[in-house]
């Protein structure tokens, strides 16, 4: 599952860690859900898009063949 | 915030635990050394480490239901990799020795080294994963 948690937070000016203590959960997590290698919870996922003021599928969206592709290549 | 608390706390009864079992392992010894004790007493007294051995298990059980969903992923993974390594090692171990003469190992190792063991490869899959953060 892809996201757009970094830009998000970059228009914000928010860091991990204040995303994770807006969240309740350790600045890891924020940072894995970002990067891609930990997919959120259900709930995780609506905590997050509900900070950003979003709807989830406005925060992730499932990777496409093409961005799998793109990313083995790269 | 509240996690940090929450990490403190466990820090702070985590200590207090191995503090009691290092005061119980001195008890222990100078009391099978200096006083004469029936076998039952000798071996409770050479139990009583244990106890704040447990303790620090409950309060480590504790701390993983507290932990976020992430964490708790990494944890688990982290016992699994350190079940696998003591169960491949006890078990080559234990094949070479129904063939050849090894040294003895104590046992009572196996938890420090697991617990042990366990923490460093937890910090190693939260650095792999955390490698690049920002």
């Amino acid at each position: 599952m892809d996201n757009r948690i970094k830009v998000l937070r970059a228009e914000r000016d928010w860091s991990q860690q204040t995303l994770a203590d807006k969240l309740g959960v350790s600045r890891q997590a924020v940072n894995a859900v970002e990067r891609g290698k930990h997919d959120p919870s259900l709930q995780l996922a609506f905590d997050i898009a509900s900070q950003f003021n979003l709807r989830i599928e406005e925060v992730f969206f499932p990777i496409t063949k093409s961005a799998t592709e793109d990313k083995a290549s790269a | 915030m509240k996690e940090k608390s929450r990490d403190t706390s466990f820090s702070k009864r985590f200590m207090a635990a191995m503090a009691l079992f290092l005061v119980l392992i001195a008890i222990q010894t100078f009391s099978l050394e200096l006083a004469d004790m029936p076998t039952w007493l000798q071996v409770v007294v050479t139990l009583l480490p244990v106890t704040p051995l447990i303790w620090a298990f409950v309060l480590f059980r504790e701390r993983y239901r507290a932990l976020d969903e992430y964490m708790k992923a990494l944890t688990g993974e982290a016992f699994l990799w350190m079940i696998g390594i003591l169960c491949f090692s006890s078990f080559i171990y234990g094949m070479l020795a129904m063939k050849f003469t090894l040294p003895p190992v104590n046992l009572a190792l196996v938890l420090p080294v697991v617990f042990g063991g366990h923490g460093l490869i937890l910090q190693l899959l939260i650095w792999k994963d955390n490698g690049q953060s920002n």
